[in-house]
Order: structure tokens, then sequence, then C-alpha cells
């Protein structure tokens, strides 16, 4: 006990060290860039961030964003994991698979964006969306793949000579096999989930979104408020990849390691 | 009498088996014994259908242990034997006869070997079959754990009298469990202790075989 709540204050030390050294890059670059346009000084950043942290407008647009990430991220997982089910009953299917996956995995989210765009004011909304869940998707099916790769090949076994029926090896056996590792990575996929929808509402140009603002304050050359903006998106994204990632809690029982 | 005739298996250029005859006497516990690589575990994958070959191979119901205990690691104790059987007074026995009575709830994480192994036999006795089989099954444990594991076998086997084909290269596992022992080397019997004998065998009897097998296993 005593030795894990050292190294949780030694972490806690590492933390503060990497903050005060991104602040000092900050400031260091601020000092040696010189113009506010460009790098705006932390005080102007940070009291433009308080401003919206008392604003409707921008609680509005995050919820919005955090929204729609969520959404996105749970329509990759549903697909992802079809995906994986099917690719995992034959060979073929996975084959066939392969180049689907591959061909979203390196579709440029810009061309999609301007395709989705050429349309209404709800397009604005689903852009991003769509753009999240074609990067998200082939990351988290090949997440899934591993996983089910992984699987003990005496589990395998051990369906076969006992013949337990498939809707039994795959909710009992196979799926929490695979849950724990793919579980541990829900935190990492929707903070990375929030990133890209925050470029997919910038491209979009998604009013009620925080990549909107974002695209708001950089045409008026708001330099300041786009900081305190992506710093507000940042402290999110770590929010959320902390909340998600204690989910890996409740698998813990079923992993291997005591 | 189970019966294997003219079974032959390859790995690419590699024969492991050709024209390979064996058979399994019905009710009795029959032992294959033989060094690493000589084809013991893909003779007990053949039998359980987990492995494809050429040659007449009966079709097995069977129960197999494993050389680790493969038990689901999301499941309990009760939930891994439930996989198996439905009867959940039967289960309850079974639990009480291996000892693990107040961990039916216990995770396989929180076992030890020993109690992991017990639950594999436990599992393989409760599942209905015609055979059962077993790949080096005490190989993991240690030794004291070992005896205690082979004893609790051997009174659960007394009572459910199936067919037992297992495989090990320890010769002291050999004589301690099987009515008939058969020696393998490179796809081939060497020694095949016919007809067999009662177990525990006698102390004169038991050195005797020893001295047997180890010159088997050594040609």
């Amino acid at each position: 006990m005593k030795k894990f709540f050292s190294s949780r204050k030694l972490n806690i030390v590492y933390s503060v060290i990497a903050i005060a050294f991104m602040w000092a890059v900050w400031a260091i670059a601020y000092r040696a860039v010189g113009n506010k346009l460009i790098v705006p000084s932390y005080e102007q950043t940070f009291s433009e961030l308080w401003e919206y942290l008392k604003s409707r407008v921008f609680w509005t647009a995050l919820g919005n964003t955090v929204l729609r990430t969520l959404i996105a991220f749970l329509i990759s997982l549903a697909l992802a994991g079809i995906c994986a089910a099917l690719a995992a009953l034959t060979n073929a299917l996975r084959a066939a698979l392969r180049p689907i996956i591959a061909f979203i995995r390196i579709i440029p989210t810009f061309a999609v964006i301007l395709i989705i765009m050429r349309g209404t004011e709800a397009n604005k909304n689903i852009a991003p969306v769509i753009v999240t869940v074609l990067v998200l998707f082939p990351i988290i099916y090949a997440q899934i793949m591993a996983a089910v790769d992984g699987i003990d090949v005496g589990l395998k076994n051990l369906v076969k000579v006992y013949k337990i029926s498939k809707p039994i090896a795959l909710f009992r056996i196979y799926l929490p096999c695979v849950a724990p590792s793919v579980i541990s990575q829900t935190g990492a996929n929707i903070s990375l989930g929030l990133k890209i929808m925050v470029s997919g509402e910038v491209l979009a140009f998604t009013l009620k979104g925080v990549g909107g603002l974002m695209e708001d304050v950089y045409l008026s050359y708001k330099v300041a408020n786009l900081a305190a903006l992506t710093i507000a998106v940042v402290a999110v994204g770590l929010i959320l990849d902390v909340l998600f990632s204690q989910l890996s809690r409740i698998t813990k029982k079923w992993s291997g390691n005591k | 009498m189970i019966e294997i005739r003219n079974l032959t298996k390859r790995y690419k250029d590699l024969i492991v088996y050709e024209n390979f005859d064996f058979s399994l006497e019905e009710g009795k516990i029959t032992c294959l014994l033989g060094r690493s690589g000589c084809g013991k575990t893909t003779l007990m994958n053949i039998l359980a259908g987990l492995t494809d070959c050429e040659g007449q191979v009966p079709e097995l119901k069977c129960s197999y242990i494993f050389q680790s205990p493969t038990l689901v690691p999301s499941l309990t104790v009760k939930g891994n034997l439930a996989l198996v059987c439905k009867d959940a007074d039967r289960i309850g026995e079974m639990i009480n006869r291996i000892g693990l009575k107040g961990k039916e709830k216990s995770y396989p994480v929180n076992l030890s070997g020993g109690e992991a192994q017990r639950v594999s036999i436990a599992r393989a006795f409760l599942a209905e079959s015609e055979a059962l089989l077993m790949d080096e099954p005490f190989v993991s444990l240690d030794i004291k754990i070992k005896d205690i594991i082979m004893k609790l076998f051997m009174e659960i086997w007394r009572e459910d009298g199936r067919t037992v084909f297992f495989v090990t290269h320890d010769t002291d596992e050999a004589i301690g469990l099987a009515h008939r022992i058969v020696v393998l080397s490179e796809g081939k019997i060497v020694y095949d202790e016919t007809p067999s004998s009662p177990v525990p065998r006698d102390i004169g009897s038991e050195e005797k075989l020893r001295s047997e097998l180890i010159d088997a296993l050594l040609k």
C-alpha cells in the first residue's frame, strides 16, 4: 500500500513537471515570436478561457461536440463489433472486409466533408460525425481483431471438444475475452474521437460546436480565444479519457492477472 | 473397443503417423508414454477432432483435460462447470468432491494451479462423453499437489468408470494411473502392455514394468 502511494505521488510529480515544461515552451515561444496574433500570452488566453466558462454559448457548443463524439464512438463501436464478428466467422469474410476497411482508413476526411457539405445546414452537424466514424471505425475494428486473434487457443479447443453452442461460446467465452482489451482503450478512442470531431467541425463550420466557435474566432483573428478553446478541448479530452478508462475496472476480474 | 485404423498424419513433409493402428479398451485407463515430439499430443488431438488426418478414426464425444487447466477467465468455478453440465445438483456435488466448497463463486484468476486443475478434472467428468482424454494433465503441478490430484482423479474415476486415454512422458504417472501402458517412438508403438494390469500394481511388478518402460523409451 505504501509503495502504491509513493508511486502515485511520483506520477503526480512527473505530470506537474511535464505541464511546467509545456508552460515554459509556451512562454519561450511567446517571447521569441513576439507577435500576439501568432502566439498569445497565457494571461490573455486564460482570461478568455474564464470568459468562455461563464458563457452559455460555450457550454452549449461543448455539450454538442461531446455528444456528437459519443454518438460517433458508439456507431464506430457497433460497426466494428459487427464487422469483427463477421470476420471472426470465416477467413473468406475477413479477407473480403480487408480492402473495405483499408479504403475507409485511407479515404481523405476533407474530401468526405466536401461531399457531405454540398447540402443544407443539417449536414454541417452530420459531416463531423461521419468523419469521426470513418477515422474511429477502422481503429476500433483493428483493436477488436487483435483481441480476437489473441484469444487463448486452449479456449478455442475447449469450445470445439465440449461442443459448446455458438451463442454460449460467443457471449460467455469469446466476448468477455475480447472485452477487457477493447474496453481498456475506450478512453483513448473517445479522446481521439473528440480531436477528430473538433477538426471536422472546423472544416464543416458547424456553428453549434467547439469547432464552429474555433473557426469563428480564427476568422476574427482572435488567437487568444482560439488558444483558450484549444485548452478547453484538451481538458475535456483528458477528463473523458480518465473517466472512460475507469471502465476497465469492471472487466479487471476477468483478466488473467491477479 | 475404440479403434483407430490406418491412421496417417503429415505436417507438410514430416510424417508423424503412417498406417498406424491403435485401440483403447473401454472402461479402462490407457496411457501413451513417449518422449517430447513423438506424436503423443497429435494422436490425442486427432481423437478429440481438433486435428484432421487420413484413416479410420471414430467420431467420439470426448472430455478433455488439457495440460493447463484452460478455464474461462470470465466465469466462476460454477460457471465453468455449467458450460458442460446443466444439472446444478451434480455440479454442487462435484465441487464438494474436488474440495472447492466455498469457492464456487471464485474466478480462475483467484485459484491456485492445483485448484484450477481440479476444476478442469471436474469439468471432464461432468461432461457426458464416451472417452476422457488427458494431455499431460499433471505436468505443471508441483510433486505434492500432483500426488493429491492424481489420487483425486482415481477416486472419481473408480465411481465413473469412463474410458480414459492419456499421454505423458512421466513413467511414474503412467504406472500410477494406467491399466495399459503403450510406449510410442517416432510414430510407432515400441512397447505395449497387454493384457492390461490392475491399478495399483504390486510393488514387484511396478519395478519390473518401470525398467521395461525406460528401456523402451531409450530405444
